[in-house]
């Protein structure tokens, strides 16, 4: 793990805590589906990100022409519209223009999070499958995405990426909405639209729709087998998010007893425990994806005896 | 292989190289960003037609459509002296390696047509291995060669199971089929130079000129003429230069990849529309003879 620097603050302590719970997340339930489902099991796992990544890339389009930024490459990697900083990743951009970013990830702590807590292979699959999708539906389905090397394969030593967008690929009405050359009158980006956007925030966001599609994919394609892998998967992640809370607290990272447990996790924890003050589970309800979260990982999670 | 052999060999991969760079500028050059759009459309086409013939050549063997078969097992592409790769890894889902010396990049680069070579690269691989398995490999190449900077091609070319519907799983990968005879004495090998390069220029050609006069109609067609009328002349110059061997018929025909007796070739036959083989006849080869001086059937004055 990267050193972390002194000029840390709590709130990135916190900020790193809600990362990591929530890369577990899904390092526990994709392990889970997996092992209950086999090759099934990985066939909604790869699906399910893909429908994460395709939400997460629809919804970035949509906030960058609101606030009126083109639909490039420079944009999908330099103006943030959902996704809370990090201080732990450390990157090497060779290249961020409007049709090409490229650039190496040199320290990744999602896809150490995924090796500690073994979960590397599925780590991969998530790197396979989001990144291609997320640009290429923030695109319109016109990225190219090469990704031809991970932090999330054994051996590598970056994230090597390199993702293109070209506008003799696009058709002719989408050319301005991408490129300001092709805009015949074009506009200043309000970027005063993007109201920067806290930690608990961000990953609470990014971890519940993670999660619906995960649960959302089992259930649809693999029937009660695969409500059932989502349940069991719950149960585990119970005893990793527990123990990963353990661990911090015991090297004394975080002062956990300065605070009570309700506001520990209200800091610490992507997901509100109390579902019900979550108003995003309207928009993601479907297959009792909120019911089966709250029985079968927030109530014990909450009972936990640590 | 004799020193002529070689030279011979380098000279059809070249030739191949800046023929599509001669003819990617021509439509750059004449319709801007939509040359570009049916050059990249034509190269998409192309590796598209590779791609379905690799994989139907691998059925007819009884050969599982796999990452491993599509680059260890009787390729399109004749082998060549002058392409270092280094191999990472390599199964039946997952082909890693560098290639660190591509003598179509350097060719490229020789000619000014690096950016040309770009649009090669970024849609052909993607679009040959996508269509070889179905449309389900995962294309990645973060490096290329024909990217200013970059010291080598890095590609990871995927192909998982569970990414595929279950009644292609078995005609991919071993372990679904299990009655699987294993195919005895495969003999699928790359092709001999002259007959690879012949076949890889006619079609690369032919799709160039579909793309075209589909997006432009006449004009299109047009353009690939006066792409073949440069052809002709950069090609004529490249072999005057300092050339030990004479340069008559017999050179042509081991040293260009495209036959110069248009009626002796059969595959016209099934690449011959939008006039494709008129064309190449009167617009390159007859203009590439006047520029050598050559008259079929005789040596050069």
């Amino acid at each position: 793990m990267k050193n972390i620097k002194s000029t840390y603050t709590e709130a990135d302590y916190q900020a790193d805590n809600l990362q990591d719970q929530y890369t577990i997340m899904y390092g526990i339930l994709g392990k889970t589906l997996i092992e209950d489902l086999g090759y099934d099991g990985e066939a909604v796992l790869r699906e399910a990100t893909r429908r994460y990544a395709r939400d997460r890339g629809l919804a970035d389009r949509k906030k960058h022409e609101m606030a009126g930024c083109k639909v490039n490459m420079y944009s999908a990697f330099n103006i943030s519209a959902g996704l809370p900083g990090n201080k732990r990743t450390v990157s090497y951009r060779y290249q961020s223009k409007p049709q090409q970013h490229i650039s190496h990830v040199l320290t990744c702590p999602m896809a150490e999070i995924w090796d500690r807590y073994g979960c590397f292979d599925i780590g991969r699959i998530y790197c396979e499958e989001f990144h291609f999708t997320y640009y290429n539906t923030y695109a319109f389905g016109k990225a190219k995405v090469n990704l031809a090397t991970t932090l999330t394969e054994r051996g590598t030593d970056c994230c090597s990426f390199n993702v293109i967008l070209r506008p003799s690929d696009l058709p002719e009405e989408l050319r301005p909405r991408c490129f300001e050359e092709y805009d015949s009158e074009p506009k200043q980006p309000d970027l005063s639209y993007f109201k920067p956007i806290s930690a608990q925030e961000g990953y609470g966001s990014l971890y519940l729709r993670l999660y619906y599609y995960l649960v959302s994919t089992a259930c649809e394609s693999a029937g009660e087998a695969g409500k059932q892998s989502i349940m069991h998967g719950l149960h585990r992640l119970v005893l990793a998010a527990s123990e990963y809370i353990r661990t911090k607290t015991a090297k004394g990272k975080e002062n956990a007893a300065v605070l009570s447990e309700a506001v520990y996790l209200e800091l610490n924890y992507p997901a509100r425990l109390n579902v019900e003050k979550e108003s995003m589970w309207n928009q993601y309800s479907r297959y009792c994806a909120k019911e089966i979260f709250r029985d079968e990982f927030c109530r014990p999670f909450m009972a936990r005896g640590d | 292989m004799t020193e002529r052999e070689e030279m011979g060999l380098n000279d059809l991969e070249d030739q191949y190289c800046i023929m599509y760079a001669i003819l990617g500028r021509t439509l750059l050059e004449d319709f801007g960003l939509d040359g570009e759009h049916a050059l990249r459309e034509g190269t998409r086409l192309y590796g598209q037609n590779r791609g379905r013939l690799h994989r139907q050549r691998h059925l007819d063997a009884g050969l599982k459509i796999n990452m491993k078969n599509l680059f260890t097992t009787g390729g399109d592409l004749p082998g060549d002296t002058r392409t270092f790769r280094e191999l990472q890894r390599i199964n039946a889902q997952e082909r890693v390696s560098h290639t660190l010396v591509c003598p179509m990049a350097d060719i490229w680069k020789e000619y000014g047509c690096m950016d040309i070579g770009k649009i090669y690269c970024e849609e052909f691989h993607f679009s040959c291995y996508s269509t070889y398995a179905y449309g389900y490999t995962k294309v990645n190449i973060a490096k290329v060669l024909t990217q200013e900077g970059d010291e080598y091609c890095a590609f990871n070319i995927i192909l998982r199971p569970q990414d595929l519907p279950e009644k292609l799983r078995p005609v991919c990968f071993e372990e679904y089929d299990p009655e699987y005879p294993e195919p005895q004495n495969i003999c699928l090998k790359p092709p001999e130079a002259k007959e690879g390069y012949r076949s890889l220029w006619l079609r690369l050609y032919f799709f160039l000129l579909k793309a075209a006069a589909e997006q432009f109609g006449e004009e299109g067609r047009e353009a690939v003429k006066h792409g073949l009328n440069r052809l002709a002349k950069v090609v004529s110059e490249a072999f005057a230069k300092d050339n030990p061997i004479p340069v008559d018929m017999e050179f042509l025909e081991e040293h260009y990849p495209v036959d110069m007796y248009v009626e002796k070739e059969e595959m016209w036959k099934l690449y011959g529309d939008y006039g494709a083989k008129e064309l190449a006849d009167r617009e390159f080869i007859q203009p590439l003879l006047n520029h050598l001086h050559i008259t079929k059937g005789e040596k050069m004055i």
